[in-house]
């Protein structure tokens, strides 16, 4: 009793203080930051923000026709489907909307893209006995080949026999004299004659709602593989070109939160192709693929609009996206006059085994990345599904279809994800000192503040509560830092908060600092495919090794854990698990898709209990919650609108976090944004100071304090909360951008929220919505 | 510098291995830095980039070379077409879509550009070997040309930048080596204006040593540093950016053409400079950094970098020009990709520039609120914490502000306001010293008739006999103050007698050592330069223990070929004897320094310059007495120590070299056949 007593004088003390501090802090310093015209319209236009649909019609001039050489293969209510052997080329017609798509363009004009472009099929291939050399998009149609075709329900089987190839023009001319018997083979050769002598299977298929086409890894035959493999396989690469603004439109890569090409003529000013590989870089195999993406491709998906509302089309990669890349040519890309996606599917790469410790000398080998199917998926969109909320929605219905997301969000308030930050280390005169930053004591205290301020929906992370603290010491057992509280005042601790909260320890699985518990560097450190250690050396760094772990010590630290977390109830947050896959050597290659299936036994072990940062779409189906969610793009030059195409896909299913505000240097615009995109706010706190992170490892951790934040934590949690919370649960219908800066978002309970970006007060359809403000309409409550 | 650019590269090497847990989500392609206690940290984006754009309002910026903008928030860009080999000034507002092209039937190949107070336009073109002054319609009213004078040189005249001052002087860089020329309104040449001098280094003083005559001519066609680019403030005063130079790259001139600005935070490539609306300072390198000073040169923002691929938005590939608006705007040339980026501040820009505004108009106690709001955003932001402390100050809340200061690592802030709060105490508590004053005094002359003292001090040094009698350490140990006392008859006593042995020596050593470690980390705040979360015992020991027994070897291996009659233990002792002056004068060091202010630094600097001075002497008559030399001998004896020390690093160094090869070369050959496998 006397405790309880107390804790409410403290608590009330405590909020004593914040009223003085808070007429310090929050007394409104009004600083004129009115922009000129210019600067607002052109902010307003950039890639930051989405833009005003171009509406227009696509030009039925611009239809792609229906050939004589195009065979009907498949028809089902809404699509047909043809085939064109002659360049093993389909096209798919939308019964409804009259729209073709076809796999290759007619009469391209693409210089050295021509054969690729003008097929349905691209291959890529190493030639090993000239030093591994890579040579890259070859289109089917340059290749010489034979066919066998058969029929499978609602499509055909191609059986492709790659005889050879001319890389070259004289080539090509001598190679009508071989087909004439009047030159050999060797003499053919001599001009560049390349032998192929592969095969693969090639399925396609017509779906309800639109195509599927797969290469079986088991089908695919190659010869000579000690002078040719195969290895990328391209998918369809003119599937959905355009050309420079011909049709109005776009493309969406799913980019950081989501991103939009519009069709646009770029008078050749971008040189350079959007090339990323799915799920993120592949820490264990680095080969010469360079991305200039600051976000991970976390969902296999991209799409492309020709005329919004009109049709459209959402790729998926079904299966082999562990070992693919997606590229995106901008009109002006590497000289060409098209708009195109695509992607490639990676059987092998080449990578440079060092001899010497000083990487002076080495050798180029080849390793096996994939032995998965290729598999995509190609809906069809039309109508008001051609847009991007139309693609997210179409991919989250067939997340639900196949059982990966199943839950759904129900609460009166939307949730709070406050981080509470509780102790690191520096360098001291000898070894580490831990810094004490919240107690479990402290932690009580300000989430009790929160319980009087009003709020009542959690969830909670503990970071930092491991024994020595957060950087350098994960992966940890369930040990709490007895310098923090005893076991029982945090089993309290977690406790009490869970009656208002979903509580989780911040822990890393697949990365370990430099004194994690019980991590032996001959056996659990992995190594890369060049057999070197996979660690990264920090010289300005607190604790300068940092390793990643093989998958399968991951799992056993996990599984070992595992009861301990049950034990006191608690939910955990993986730091990389669910973001990274690397391929590594132990006494023998292993892949991205190895690495998966072991992260997927740990996954599915946690199954609900954990909570990922930006995870990729593989980790979707195990998350409880989702946080940092991206909220931008990777901004380079060429993107033309930001959208929430991941929100959108899990919107109502798991909560998604934003970053930490604390860090929010744009205020109330980037608070509107969270409430456009439907994420949830998040923050970082401690109960000391954070200049006391000075000189520790997280020392970007430069604001958290408690007692300066409190108060802006309720705030703005109550302006976001205010908007969300008549949309919990519910999935976005429709994203409109009316006019420049406003945006308008209708949910599936016919809550509408407007969204206002720009400076002045706007009235859209009868509503007034403040500057940078939002304003509800629609059936709220 | 170079230490930031690690930092940097480690940054985004970090960001490329585990890019998820460093940092938050900035949404631009940058990370934004700040200095806290010298050292760059990442901070809140300030800037945040829009858009890169060729065109302004439809009229395309061809190449474009520089960007001014004018009060009235009128931009001006000059840009060439280099295929067609003319120029122009593209003019548009910032507020409507106004936008005029000046100057497309005369300009060749124009690379500056400058507006003056009363709108007439200066345009310095490169390929017409002219500079120009045009009125708002683009008439020429005055064309600038090459001089006549032999002050001019025989340089061409190929003017790239050029700006007024308030006395409608004309500046034109021509050849950034020789300064900046400048002009009368009416095209007169009054001669160069800010040349940068040459400083003398190490290399150029053996140089010019060691160099034969014609050597020595060829030499002289070292030209001093290269101005690169101009700007003028509000104020009429000259800003100019310098290659090449590590900190003081950025300069403010006045009228004699001398550096205002200290030693700033700049790298060494510096493309382009402009002065902002409260006097902060930018600058922008060839490799793509923007840094924002406030006007006394402290550095607030650090971001930006290269993008040759150019995809990314916020970074460059060859950027040639920056300006600032009113508004904190930042516009960007970049020659390369032939864009115009434009930067818009973010809220925590711009409360950083209210509170600053504040500040330098001495509005310090309003200043308050505002830098508080921006330490709240940032805790480490040092010139927030500065900031705040003068607020304080001009509060006359001292201790608050001793504490902000403390936490800048501003010194000069803390020493004043140290010196208020002790002022205070003084004046509280002058009362008690004075009565101890009296007391010590009256005490003292008691004494002098009674001699009663020695009641109190013969049974404290009875008690020592006693304990030196028992213990034969502390009586070795003690030993010390004899030697300090009576050096040459305690060095006999040592060397005949062996009054002294290792092991008390030794704890003497370790004592130097434990007076050490506690200088170093207690000295004064003010006087102390150390960062203490730095200090790795370690180091400081080897700094200490390894010259020390370096020069006691070299020393015994030196006396014993030059009849030195010190044996190993002698010398060891003695010379630990002998440099206690210094090592007892560190504690009475850090009580002073906890009383002091930078008032009376001298105090400091004599205890320091003594006690080193003694040290040396004694050091000198230790080495004389322990050997029995002359001093001839003595002074050879010592040269020959210290060239010694270093022979014999030297070989310690090359032995570690030659073993670390053949280290590698094993490990490279069990790799190639394990990798070879």
């Amino acid at each position: 009793m006397l405790n309880i007593f107390k804790k409410i004088l403290l608590v009330t003390s405590i909020g004593g203080v914040a009223l003085t501090t808070a007429t310090i802090i929050s007394n409104e310093i009004d600083i004129d930051n009115e922009q000129p015209s210019y600067i607002e319209s052109i902010k307003l236009d950039s890639s930051r923000y989405s833009r005003v649909d171009d509406l227009s019609v696509v030009d039925t001039e611009l239809y792609i026709d229906i050939k004589s050489s195009d065979e009907l293969i498949a028809e089902n209510d809404k699509l047909r489907l043809y085939y064109d052997e002659d360049i093993i080329s389909f096209k798919i017609e939308n019964k409804d909307t009259n729209y073709v798509f076809a796999t290759h363009i007619d009469r391209v004009s693409a210089g050295t893209y021509d054969s690729l472009l003008s097929g349905g099929l691209g291959i890529e291939y190493i030639q090993v006995t000239k030093g591994m050399n890579i040579v890259e998009n070859v289109g089917i149609t340059d290749i010489a080949l034979t066919q066998e075709i058969t029929q499978v329900e609602n499509g055909i089987k191609v059986s492709l026999d790659l005889g050879g190839f001319c890389p070259t023009r004289t080539c090509k001319r001598n190679y009508e004299f071989y087909l004439e018997g009047l030159i050999t083979l060797e003499q053919l050769m001599g001009f560049g004659y390349i032998e192929l002598n592969m095969g693969f299977d090639f399925i396609v298929t017509l779906e309800e709602d639109g195509i599927r086409a797969e290469i079986p890894y088991e089908s695919i035959r190659e010869e000579k593989t000690d002078e040719i493999l195969l290895s990328s396989l391209i998918v369809f690469p003119a599937l959905g070109a355009t050309k420079l603004d011909e049709i109005p439109g776009y493309m969406m890569i799913p980019d950081g939160a989501g991103a939009l090409v519009r069709y646009e003529d770029n008078e050749g000013r971008y040189k350079s192709p959007y090339r990323a590989q799915f799920y993120g870089i592949n820490y264990g195999l680095r080969d010469n693929f360079i991305t200039v993406a600051n976000y991970t491709l976390s969902m296999p998906i991209f799409g492309m609009v020709h005329g919004v509302n009109q049709n459209g089309l959402l790729g998926i990669v079904e299966s082999g996206d562990y070992s693919s890349r997606l590229f995106m040519f901008q009109n002006g890309a590497n000289n060409l006059d098209y708009n195109l996606v695509f992607p490639k599917f990676d059987i092998r790469k080449t990578f440079r085994q060092s001899f010497t410790t000083d990487n002076s000398s080495g050798t180029q080998r080849v390793v096996d990345t994939s032995s998965a199917d290729i598999a995509m998926l190609y809906k069809v969109l039309d109508n008001d599904e051609a847009n991007y909320v139309g693609m997210a929605n179409k991919y989250k219905e067939y997340l639900k279809d196949k059982g990966i997301l199943d839950s759904e969000l129900n609460s009166q308030d939307i949730p709070l994800h406050l981080d509470y930050l509780m102790a690191d280390s520096k360098n001291a005169l000898l070894g580490k000192q831990t810094i004490e930053m919240s107690n479990t004591d402290d932690v009580l205290l300000m989430h009790e503040y929160f319980l009087l301020q009003g709020l009542s929906n959690f969830n909670i992370g503990l970071m930092g509560w491991n024994d020595g603290g957060y950087s350098g010491n994960l992966p940890s057992s369930v040990d709490f830092d007895g310098k923090l509280g005893s076991t029982r005042s945090f089993k309290n601790l977690i406790e009490e908060l869970q009656k208002t909260s979903e509580v989780s320890l911040i822990n890393s699985y697949v990365y370990a600092g430099e004194e994690a518990d019980s991590i032996s560097e001959r056996g659990d450190i992995a190594k890369g495919i060049d057999r070197l250690r996979l660690q990264y050396q920090c010289t300005v760094c607190v604790y300068e090794d940092q390793s990643l772990l093989y998958p399968e010590s991951t799992l056993r630290l996990g599984t070992k854990h595992f009861e301990d977390y049950m034990d006191l109830n608690v939910n955990v947050t993986f730091e990389m698990l669910g973001n990274t896959l690397f391929s590594y050597y132990d006494s023998g290659y292993y892949s991205r898709e190895d690495s998966y299936s072991i992260y997927q036994e740990m996954m599915s072990l946690y199954d609900g209990k954990a909570g990922y940062l930006r995870p990729n779409a593989y980790a979707f189906e195990y998350m409880s919650s989702y946080y940092q969610a991206p909220m931008f793009n990777s901004q380079l030059k060429y993107f033309d609108d930001l959208v929430p195409v991941l929100q959108i896909v899990l919107m109502g299913e798991v909560p998604l976090f934003s970053d930490y505000l604390n860090f929010n240097s744009y205020g109330q615009e980037f608070l509107l944004q969270l409430i456009d995109f439907n994420v949830y706010p998040s923050f970082v706190l401690t109960m000391n100071p954070s200049s006391l992170l000075k000189d520790t490892d997280i020392e970007y951790i430069y604001t958290s304090e408690f007692d300066l934040w409190k108060d802006t934590v309720v705030e703005q949690y109550d302006f976001i909360n205010d908007a969300l919370k008549h949309v919990i649960g519910e999935t976005l219908v429709s994203r409109e951008v009316p006019v420049q800066g406003i945006v308008k978002n209708t949910y599936s309970n016919g809550v509408i929220i407007y969204i206002n970006y720009t400076s002045t007060d706007k009235v859209y359809e009868g509503i007034t919505i403040g500057a940078i403000n939002y304003a509800l309409g629609g059936d709220v409550q | 510098m170079k230490k930031f650019m690690i930092v940097l590269i480690l940054g985004l090497l970090m960001s490329v291995s585990f890019g998820i847990t460093l940092g938050a989500e900035s949404g631009v392609r940058y990370d934004t830095f700040t200095i806290s206690n010298g050292r760059f940290v990442p901070t809140q984006t300030a800037y945040m980039a829009l858009t890169n754009r060729n065109e302004v309002y439809g009229e395309p910026l061809d190449r474009p070379n520089d960007i001014y903008i004018d009060k009235d928030n009128f931009v001006y860009i000059v840009s060439s077409n280099i295929d067609a080999k003319t120029g122009k000034i593209i003019k548009f507002s910032l507020e409507s879509q106004d936008v005029t092209v000046l100057g497309e039937d005369f300009l060749v190949n124009p690379t500056g550009v400058y507006v003056d107070q009363n709108g007439f336009i200066y345009v310095a073109d490169r390929g017409g070997g002219k500079a120009y002054k045009l009125d708002q319609t683009g008439v020429i009213l005055q064309e600038y040309t090459k001089p006549d004078s032999p002050l001019f040189g025989n340089d061409q005249f190929q003017p790239k930048k050029i700006v007024t001052d308030n006395s409608d002087n004309v500046y034109i860089l021509n050849n950034g080596s020789r300064g900046l020329a400048q002009f009368t309104q009416d095209n007169e040449f009054l001669g160069y204006f800010g040349t940068n001098s040459i400083q003398p280094s190490l290399r150029t003083v053996l140089q010019f040593i060691f160099f034969t005559k014609e050597q020595r001519e060829n030499l002289y066609l070292l030209s001093p540093a290269e101005i690169s680019n101009v700007a003028i403030d509000d104020r009429g005063l000259i800003h100019t950016v310098t290659l090449g130079e590590e900190s003081t790259g950025v300069k403010r001139l006045n009228i004699n053409g001398e550096n205002l600005l200290g030693e700033v935070y700049n790298l060494p490539d510096l493309e382009d400079v402009y002065v902002g609306p409260i006097g902060n300072i930018y600058t922008i390198t060839k490799s793509g950094f923007i840094y924002e000073y406030d006007i006394e040169g402290n550095l607030l923002f650090a971001f930006g970098g290269q993008d040759e691929s150019n995809q990314i938005q916020g970074l460059f590939n060859v950027p040639s020009a920056i300006a600032v608006d009113k508004d904190y705007n930042l516009f960007v040339l970049d020659g390369s990709s032939n864009e115009l980026q434009i930067f818009t501040p973010t809220e925590f820009a711009d409360m950083v520039h209210y509170a600053l505004f504040l500040y330098q108009d001495g509005l310090y106690a309003e200043s308050r609120d505002p830098w508080l709001e921006v330490l709240k955003m940032n805790d480490m932001f040092d010139l927030a914490h500065k900031g705040l402390g003068n607020a304080y100050f001009s509060l006359g809340d001292y201790e608050a502000a001793m504490e902000e200061y403390y936490i800048a690592m501003d010194r000069d802030g803390y020493s004043d306001a140290f010196w208020e709060v002790r002022n205070d105490y003084l004046i509280d508590n002058v009362w008690i010293v004075l009565i101890f004053f009296f007391v010590f005094l009256i005490a003292y002359v008691i004494n002098l008739k009674l001699r009663y003292s020695k009641y109190i001090f013969a049974p404290v040094k009875r008690g020592v006999r006693y304990l030196r009698n028992k213990s034969r350490i502390l009586d070795e140990c003690l030993y010390l103050f004899t030697y300090l006392k009576h050096p040459s008859d305690a060095t006999y006593y040592i060397k005949r007698e062996n009054k002294v042995g290792y092991l008390s020596a030794t704890i003497i050593l370790l004592i130097y050592f434990a007076l050490y470690m506690i200088f170093i980390y207690s000295f004064g705040f003010l006087f102390n330069y150390r960062v203490i979360a730095n200090i790795n015992i370690v180091e400081e020991a080897l700094k200490i223990f390894l010259p020390f027994v370096l020069f006691v070897f070299a020393n015994y291996l030196i006396g014993s070929i030059r009849e030195g009659e010190g044996r190993l233990k002698d010398i060891y002792v003695t010379t630990i004897f002998s440099l206690a002056p210094y090592f007892l004068s560190l504690p009475i060091l850090v009580i002073l320094s906890k009383g002091l202010t930078y008032n009376e630094t001298f105090i400091i600097s004599l205890i320091q310059f003594v006690s080193i001075f003694i040290t040396v002497i004694y050091f000198f008559f230790m080495v004389k007495e322990t050997h029995f030399y002359n001093v001839k001998e003595t002074v050879a004896s010592i040269f020959l120590s210290f060239c010694t020390m270093v022979l014999m690093l030297l070989g310690a160094f090359i032995v570690y070299i030659l073993l670390n090869e053949l280290f590698k070369l094993i490990i490279d050959l069990i790799m190639e056949v394990y990798y070879r496998a």
